[in-house]
């Protein structure tokens, strides 16, 4: 069954090499060559715009090597590899067009600023910025504070805000009207959470934000319990069932603390990803 | 395994649908597209081109090929009730031969959706009145088929299940899964009485009762699948010596 | 699948006769072939200590006996068994198996909007997880 599958295969793509090569020679025999400049650059741009992103950056990168001139393909290469979320392509790509970061000409600088802080890269953001002058004044200050808040420094970000006040960018608006939402900043604490369940089991967790595992908590540890209670209390010490349920008892009341505090984890780092992704969409957003 | 690179046959058709401005190429380059995208496990893409290349045809031929191809696919991919709406498509057929190929596949479609009589019906379709033997042998599997479908009825052997836990699955052949089911509701049971013996029901039905209903209730669960698959075993035994019929009537090339 | 070649042959040349009725009983030969995947618990075989050993132990013989017979109502993905072992095997046995005991109390399906779906098993994501040393990245 394999041996027929392989054959099979091969004469299907020795098939196909020979429809491809009729094809092309074909094409030629129309006085039109499918592959050169003009052409290349017409269905690099349609496969650019209708999103194809993976095709696109192949014809891209067979019209950069043979024409260094042409400014629009590489800006749209570089372009397609941002888009199919390859920052560390892009950037490199960038960087190979010219020679120094600083050389880096308007129109390409605000796309390896954009590449530069998706790709966490903060710190070589932070450098470029100073370096490179080909932005306009608006442009720069919205990277900066971007690239401090990307890095979760939201006092630095503010600074910078605070520092050009009159710009008028609706972008930066958004930033600070999340920025002055005090709920993204308020934290659990997981100490108290933990203070809270080892007097009331389930408590921490109620604290925490999921109340109705708090209350199962608190029943299971309440059952157990009283399950060996009920246990001791009939046949004394030598209970069994006082004993198992016992250690059932004392196993969710330690399984209760120790999930009070990583609720309060978990709705610290809940509280975060949400800042986070709210910043994200502004920044994919930038125009 | 894959042997040969269809991302570069897809991008050559593409240029080639995208450059093809007289629509001379547009057919073929279509058809191929589809079925490189089909190699691709791209079977949304892979339907989209045969409907672009059925467009682009004439032939009255070599659409209804076209539209059996699309059906095929369906059917790989398990859409069964969309292979069924391409095969109720079908142009006017004008050949014994396009007759039979409609009821082989209707055959197929059907014995996949489990309406075993639609099934019966098409496939006998497709053998020619001469050949007493195999019609026999045909309607003799989809009797087969009836008795499989009565003996092993899920329901029957939940109701076994109900009544002594693991009773079902070894009915339906699982004898395994029918002891170890007997084996574990067994012991909770009796875990069971004997804390209410010793303690009291309530104590009984917080600590031992919800574990029994979840093993009680999975053991009649399990019961169901054992009849559901043992079915699914027993039919696809069938299905095999249904294709050998066909196989044997059509010569080899 | 295995016959495109002569799928596409056939398309583009469009010879109709009757031999090519073959090709359409080969495309179906294998539509009903039962294919039986039986999960196999590699990882929880390692055992770095007598104690892991004797629960790695524990953990297959109740996967194999015991939780075949229940209804696989768990919400959660990996299940508190399959949690159970992972957390023993990372944090310790004292500790992964109070983070068994917390596992246990949340699994329960009341509050679905705390976690994420788990896009292969269509059930909500709980692996293990720290939060406390997570980063956004």
């Amino acid at each position: 069954m394999i041996l027929q599958e392989i054959s099979g295969m091969r004469l299907f793509t020795s098939y196909f090499i020979v429809q491809y090569f009729i094809f092309h020679s074909i094409s030629s025999v129309n006085a039109q060559d499918l592959f050169n400049l003009q052409n290349s650059r017409k269905f690099a741009y349609y496969l650019y715009l209708s999103g194809d992103f993976e095709l696109a950056i192949k014809e891209y990168e067979r019209i950069v090597f043979f024409d260094s001139t042409d400014f629009e393909s590489r800006l749209n290469l570089v372009q397609s590899y941002r888009h199919t979320g390859d920052y560390g392509r892009a950037i490199i790509r960038t960087r190979q067009f010219f020679n120094s970061s600083r050389n880096i000409s308007y129109g390409f600088s605000n796309e390896y600023c954009k590449s530069l802080i998706l790709n966490n890269s903060l710190s070589e953001s932070r450098k470029f910025l100073s370096l490179n002058d080909n932005f306009t004044n608006e442009d720069k200050i919205f990277y900066l504070v971007s690239t401090e808040l990307f890095d979760e420094d939201y006092e630095k970000a503010r600074e910078i805000i605070n520092i050009n006040q009159d710009m008028g960018n609706p972008y930066i608006d958004r930033y600070i009207s999340i920025l002055d939402n005090k709920m993204y900043f308020k934290y659990k604490s997981p100490a108290f959470s933990v203070a809270l369940s080892s007097i009331i089991p389930g408590a921490g967790k109620v604290y925490s934000g999921a109340w109705k595992d708090g209350i199962v908590s608190f029943f299971f540890v309440a059952t157990s319990a009283f399950q060996s209670y009920r246990g001791f209390e009939k046949n004394g010490v030598k209970s069994a069932y006082g004993w198992v349920f016992g250690g059932l008892a004392t196993g969710f009341y330690l399984g209760n603390l120790f999930g009070s505090a990583k609720a309060a984890h978990k709705y610290n780092s809940n509280l975060k990803h949400n800042l986070k992704h709210k910043i994200e969409e502004i920044f994919y957003s930038y125009e | 395994m894959t042997i040969g690179n269809f991302d570069n046959a897809i991008e050559a058709y593409r240029r080639v649908l995208f450059f093809d401005s007289s629509g001379k190429y547009s057919f073929k380059a279509g058809l191929n597209l589809s079925v490189c995208y089909l190699k691709e496990n791209e079977f949304d893409k892979s339907q989209y081109y045969i409907d672009f290349a059925y467009v682009l045809s004439d032939n009255d031929s070599i659409k209804n090929e076209l539209i059996f191809q699309k059906a095929a696919n369906f059917i790989e991919y398990e859409y069964y009730d969309q292979a069924l709406i391409e095969l109720l498509n079908l142009n006017r057929l004008t050949s014994e031969y396009f007759e039979k190929k409609k009821n082989f596949y209707l055959g197929i479609v059907y014995f996949q959706k489990k309406e075993f009589r639609s099934s019966d019906k098409h496939f006998n379709n497709c053998i020619d009145t001469i050949y007493t033997a195999e019609k026999q042998k045909l309607s003799y599997l989809f009797n087969e088929i009836n008795h499989i479908n009565k003996r092993y009825n899920p329901k029957f052997a939940k109701t076994l299940s109900l009544i002594i836990p693991g009773l079902g699955q070894i009915y339906c052949g699982d004898i395994k899964g029918g002891l170890n089911s007997l084996l574990l509701t067994g012991a909770l049971g009796f875990l069971f009485f004997n804390t209410a013996i010793n303690y009291s029901i309530l104590d009984a039905l917080i600590s031992v009762g919800p574990w029994y209903q979840r093993y009680y209730q999975g053991g009649f669960q399990n019961a169901e699948r054992s009849a559901v698959s043992k079915r699914e075993k027993e039919v696809a035994l069938i299905y095999s010596d249904i294709i050998d019929i066909f196989e044997r009537l059509v010569p080899f090339k | 699948m295995r016959h495109i070649f002569t799928i596409i042959l056939f398309l583009l040349i469009s010879i109709i006769s009757n031999s090519q009725t073959r090709e359409d009983i080969e495309r179906f030969k294998d539509l009903n072939i039962i294919t039986e995947d039986k999960y196999k618990f590699e990882f929880a075989k390692k055992y770095d200590s007598d104690i892991k050993f004797l629960i790695s132990r524990l953990f297959l013989f109740y996967k194999v006996f015991v939780s075949s017979q229940d209804a696989s109502s768990c919400t959660f993905t990996p299940s508190c068994s399959e949690y159970a072992m992972i957390s023993i095997q990372n944090q310790g046995s004292i500790l992964g198996t109070i983070n068994f005991f917390d596992r246990f109390s949340r699994c329960n399906g009341l509050s679905p909007e705390l976690y994420s779906i788990n896009k292969e098993t269509h059930k909500l994501d709980d692996p293990p997880r720290n939060f406390r040393y997570e980063t956004l990245h």
